[in-house]
Parts: C-alpha cells; sequence; structure tokens
C-alpha cells in the first residue's frame, strides 16, 4: 500500500461552518460581543483558511517534520473550470509523486514500477461533518489569535486551538493575512511539545494557471504495475458494537467495511471532535491473521491492538494514547 | 504521594491498613485490563477522576505491551521458570494471616496475591525489558522518566524479585514516553485506511495526512 489520501475533506467543513456564519447577525456586532462570539470568528477564520487551501494557484516547497525526522516535498496547486489538480512530489529518499485530479488520485512508485489508482470517498457521505457545529469544537478546545508572524517571507497570522482535556492535541497554525493559506502548522502535545509540525519554506501563491507543473515525471509506465484500490462500501450500520465510553465529544460520524489488503470484511466505525478522529477497525480473528497486541506512536498518530474474543480491534488515530486505548478498552459487542 | 511511591507503599501495605475503596478501584481496573469484565460507564466515570486511577491504567498497560511485545522477546530463554521459581520463593504468600484478621481480610489476602505480587513481577519483568530497549535511547534527549508525572520506574520489592534472582543487568534507566512495540510497517495499512476517510483530514493544509502516510510507505518500500 501506499500514499493515497483524500485531500478535500476541508469543503464540506468550510460549507458547514460558514452557513452557521451566514445565520449570524451582522458581523460587526457579534464578533465584540461575546467570547463566544469570538471564538466562532476564530473558527469562521479557520474555514477560510482551509478554502485557501483548495481554492488558490500556488507552488511550493514545504518541510515535514516528526521528531528527528524531516522531509522536504514540493507541491503544486491549480484550479481550473474542471476542478482541482494537485502534484505532490517527495524530494527525500526514495522517490513518489501523487498526482490528483478532484476525487481521483494517482501514486507513481518509480522503485517497484508500481502506479495506484484510487478514488477518494464522497464528501456527502459525510453526515458527521456536515453536523458539526462550531460551539462543538470551541466546547473542547479554546481557541486563540497569536501575535503576527513570519513564514517562507509572508506576513502571517496565527491561532492557537488548546484543548481542554488531555485527551486530543493542541494545533498551533500560521496562515498568510492576505490569502489565507496555511503555511505553517504545529500539533502538541499536553506539556505543549511540538510532535509533529509542517512549514512551507518557499512558495509563490496566485500563480496563472500552468499545467506543464502538473504532469507526471514518470510518462514512459507501459510496463508498470497498475494496481486499482477498492474504497470501502458503505454497510449497514454496527450497531452491535458499542464503545461504552468513547472520549469526551468524540461522535460516531463514519461506518463501513472494506478489505485492507489481505484482511476482508473490516469494519471500519470513525469518531470525531469536529478536529481529530478516531477509527476503530474490527476484524474476524482467523488463522491467516498476522496482527498481536500493542500499542505504536508516531507524532500525532497513535495506535493500539487487542484480541476481543473471537475479533481483532486496532484503534488508530490522531489523538493521545490514552485517548485510542480508552476507545479500545471500552468497545463491547452487545447480544 | 506520586504513583510509583504509592505503588511500592501499597505493596509494602498489609491487609488490614489497605482500605477497601484502595483495592476495590485498583481490583476493578485490573480486571478490566484483563478483559474479564465488560466496562460500566458509571464507573468507569468515577475511576477517570483520580489522576492515580489513570496513572495506574496508563502504567498497567504500558507494562502489558512490554511483556506482549515480539521485539522484546525472549528476555533470557528460561525466563519464565525463574519467575515462577522466584513465585514460589514469594513471602507474602507463604505468611500467615494475622490472628485477628476478620474473614473478609482474609478473603482479601489471595485477592491481594493476585493483584499485586503478579503486577510487581510484571514491573520487574518491565525493568529488564526497559534496559533492553532503552540503551540505544539512553543518549538521546527525549529519554524521560515512565509515567507522565515523570516519576521513575519502581525498582521491584527485594521480597518479591530481585536483581540476582532475574540474573538481569538492573540499571537505572528511563523510557522514552511513548513505547512503541508495533512496528510502523503494521500501522501503514490502517493509517492509510483512517486517512481516507477521517474527517480530521480537513485539519491542516490537505498535505499533512498525504505526507505523512508518504514518509512511512517509502520507509517500507
Amino acid at each position: 500500500m501506499s500514499a493515497v489520501v483524500p485531500l478535500g475533506f476541508a469543503r464540506s467543513w468550510v460549507a458547514c461552518l460558514l452557513s452557521i456564519a451566514s445565520f449570524l447577525p451582522g458581523s460587526a456586532g457579534w464578533a465584540a460581543d461575546t467570547s463566544e462570539a469570538q471564538n466562532l470568528a476564530d473558527i469562521v477564520w479557520l474555514a477560510q483558511i482551509q478554502q485557501a487551501a483548495t481554492r488558490l494557484n500556488y507552488v511550493g516547497t514545504f518541510v515535514y517534520q516528526q521528531g528527528s525526522q524531516v522531509q522536504s516535498s514540493r507541491i503544486s496547486h491549480f484550479v481550473d473550470a474542471s476542478g482541482e489538480h494537485e502534484k505532490l512530489e517527495i524530494l527525500d529518499g526514495k522517490p513518489q509523486e501523487i498526482i490528483r485530479k478532484n476525487d481521483e488520485v494517482y501514486s507513481y512508485i518509480p522503485a517497484s514500477k508500481t502506479l495506484l489508482i484510487e478514488k477518494r470517498f464522497e464528501r456527502d457521505h459525510f453526515p458527521g461533518l456536515l453536523n458539526a457545529s462550531a460551539s462543538e469544537v470551541a466546547n473542547h478546545y479554546s481557541i486563540s489569535r497569536g501575535q503576527s508572524d513570519r513564514i517562507a517571507g509572508i506576513e502571517c497570522e496565527t491561532i492557537s486551538l488548546n484543548p481542554k482535556d488531555n485527551l486530543r492535541y493542541g494545533y498551533r497554525l500560521w496562515a498568510d493575512k492576505q490569502s489565507g493559506l496555511l503555511l505553517k502548522a504545529q500539533t502538541l502535545n499536553d506539556k505543549n511539545e511540538v510532535i509533529e509540525q509542517i512549514a512551507f519554506s518557499t512558495i509563490k501563491i496566485n500563480l496563472p494557471f500552468d499545467r506543464a507543473q502538473l504532469k507526471p515525471s514518470y510518462m514512459a509506465t507501459a510496463e508498470w504495475k497498475i494496481e486499482r484500490s477498492q474504497p470501502g462500501r458503505y454497510g449497514k450500520p454496527l450497531t452491535q458494537w458499542q464503545i461504552m465510553n468513547p472520549p469526551a465529544g468524540f461522535k460516531r460520524v463514519n461506518e463501513l467495511r472494506r478489505t485492507l489488503g489481505k484482511h476482508e470484511n473490516v469494519s471500519q466505525i470513525v469518531f470525531s471532535d469536529g478536529l481529530a478522529a478516531i477509527s476503530v477497525f474490527i476484524e474476524m480473528a482467523n488463522a491467516a491473521s498476522t496482527l498481536r497486541e500493542g500499542s505504536s506512536s508516531q507524532g500525532a498518530v497513535s495506535m493500539t491492538t487487542r484480541r476481543l474474543g473471537d475479533h481483532w480491534i486496532t484503534v488508530i488515530g490522531e489523538a493521545p494514547p490514552i485517548a485510542i486505548k480508552q476507545v479500545a478498552y471500552s468497545l463491547q459487542l452487545k447480544k | 504521594m506520586n504513583f510509583a511511591a504509592r505503588l511500592d507503599h501499597d505493596l509494602s501495605l498489609s491487609d488490614a491498613e489497605k482500605t477497601a475503596d484502595d483495592l476495590s478501584s485498583r481490583e476493578y481496573l485490573s480486571l478490566l485490563g484483563d478483559g474479564e469484565i465488560n466496562p460500566c460507564p458509571e464507573q468507569w466515570a468515577k475511576l477517570q477522576k483520580d489522576p492515580e486511577n489513570r496513572d495506574c491504567w496508563t502504567l498497567h498497560h504500558l507494562i502489558g505491551d512490554m511483556l506482549r511485545s515480539t521485539d522484546l522477546q525472549p528476555v533470557s530463554a528460561n525466563f519464565s521458570l525463574r519467575v515462577m521459581s522466584a513465585l514460589e520463593s514469594e513471602p507474602v504468600v507463604l505468611a500467615p494471616h494475622q490472628a485477628t484478621a476478620n474473614k473478609r481480610r482474609s478473603s482479601l489476602n489471595w485477592a491481594t496475591v493476585k493483584h499485586w505480587a503478579l503486577p510487581s513481577m510484571a514491573v520487574a519483568a518491565a525493568v529488564v525489558t526497559v534496559v533492553w530497549v532503552a540503551i540505544p535511547q539512553i543518549t538521546g534527549p527525549a529519554s524521560t522518566a515512565i509515567t507522565a508525572n515523570n516519576t521513575p520506574l519502581p525498582s521491584p520489592p527485594a521480597s518479591t524479585v530481585n536483581a540476582q534472582t532475574l540474573n538481569a543487568p538492573l540499571i537505572a534507566v528511563t523510557l522514552p514516553p511513548t513505547v512503541n512495540t508495533l512496528s510502523s510497517a503494521s500501522m501503514d495499512r490502517y493509517l492509510i485506511a483512517h486517512q481516507q476517510v477521517s474527517p480530521s483530514t480537513s485539519r491542516h493544509a490537505a498535505v499533512l495526512p498525504l505526507v505523512r502516510v508518504t514518509r512511512i510507505s517509502a520507509e517500507d518500500r
């Protein structure tokens, strides 16, 4: 498997937040009134950040850091009448390139001469997102604006999302004052230490559409192996599985059945607090199972695997290990 | 009292000194961790309010994860044999009950053995495995203490298992805050599947989850 990740869920979130904003009275009045209104203003501003990422044309190089590991990538993002086009080149280590046209994602892996094609999920399948309200986010994070800063030569606004408990991470964001494009993001643990960050080192924004920047570097792919990844099916709700004690604020937003490598018929339940998400994978234990119990953490992502009767349970998400374990150990099969 | 000190303290308490509350919440956590009982939301919420319970829960799982990790096995070829012989020479097991102990207290004695002697064995084993995994990391800046409140790993009480019994190098080392007992490769598949449908994809610029996964999959290729 390789990198195939949907990129545009932002839009539904943006739509939802903007629709909340549109119900409010004139912005000059409410923004100054209460801290809640200020929170909402900040959340709308977050939504604008997301919108900028999908609406603008930009080309830049960014660095992703997790612990002592650093990786540079180059991104080219353009929008025309047919929608979004994106090219991502991994610049360090083994080469890899990802081209996205709206929902379709093509991953070129020259080392194994493989082209992975995947269609990402439709955003309409995320009722939870559409239902997420700004006040719910504000229930679990306190949102505050910081001082202006400069990233990759561009003046930025900064915003902090501090969790109100130890069941989620905090975030610090830097966005271009002019366009709203996010130029730097940090994920912080409960000791306020940065556990993961991403930042542009060079960037050009508002470029004219340039098809040449979007062409894959690997054109002679006749002998390449093409793998098509099957998206999951949205099956019946898995009501027989209950999380007795979900971390506060995490709600069931999605359920599906899918095949993961050699593991067939894996059920996936997704929980979210509006910002972070946790997936629960449930599969029958059989002779072919290669799973074993344990835990793992990389940057902001934590995972726990455990055996529960005839099933293997894997819980993974961008949340602290304590929240992941709470989900894993409160899962129950209702008889 | 921090958790590690509390654990040592509890181990040295006689049954008469231990309160029923103390034992029942720990007992509940232990049974819950072993999957012997189903969680009850009310009880859980009650337990969660106490940071010591949370620490206890985290430590139990940390120990369990370490013991189960295949990366750490075998500690030595006859590890379980030596653990069993150490258990047999365990003085607490053979100590007679106090003559004044009432019926309830004497019935708790077995529970005490089960819930405190065995976990303390696990703690001892954890110390051994800590040495094993921590050596390459000792010089790293990430080395901090094992529990969230930065208390050092409790050394095993001499009455249960000591360094000679286990014949292992017991040196003072600390653990990084996160112990990975599963490889990044095993995480890969689930991480990709998670991020395909995760609403949090919208959190940062669309690229962050993408980069996170490419980094991992590039390592495995």
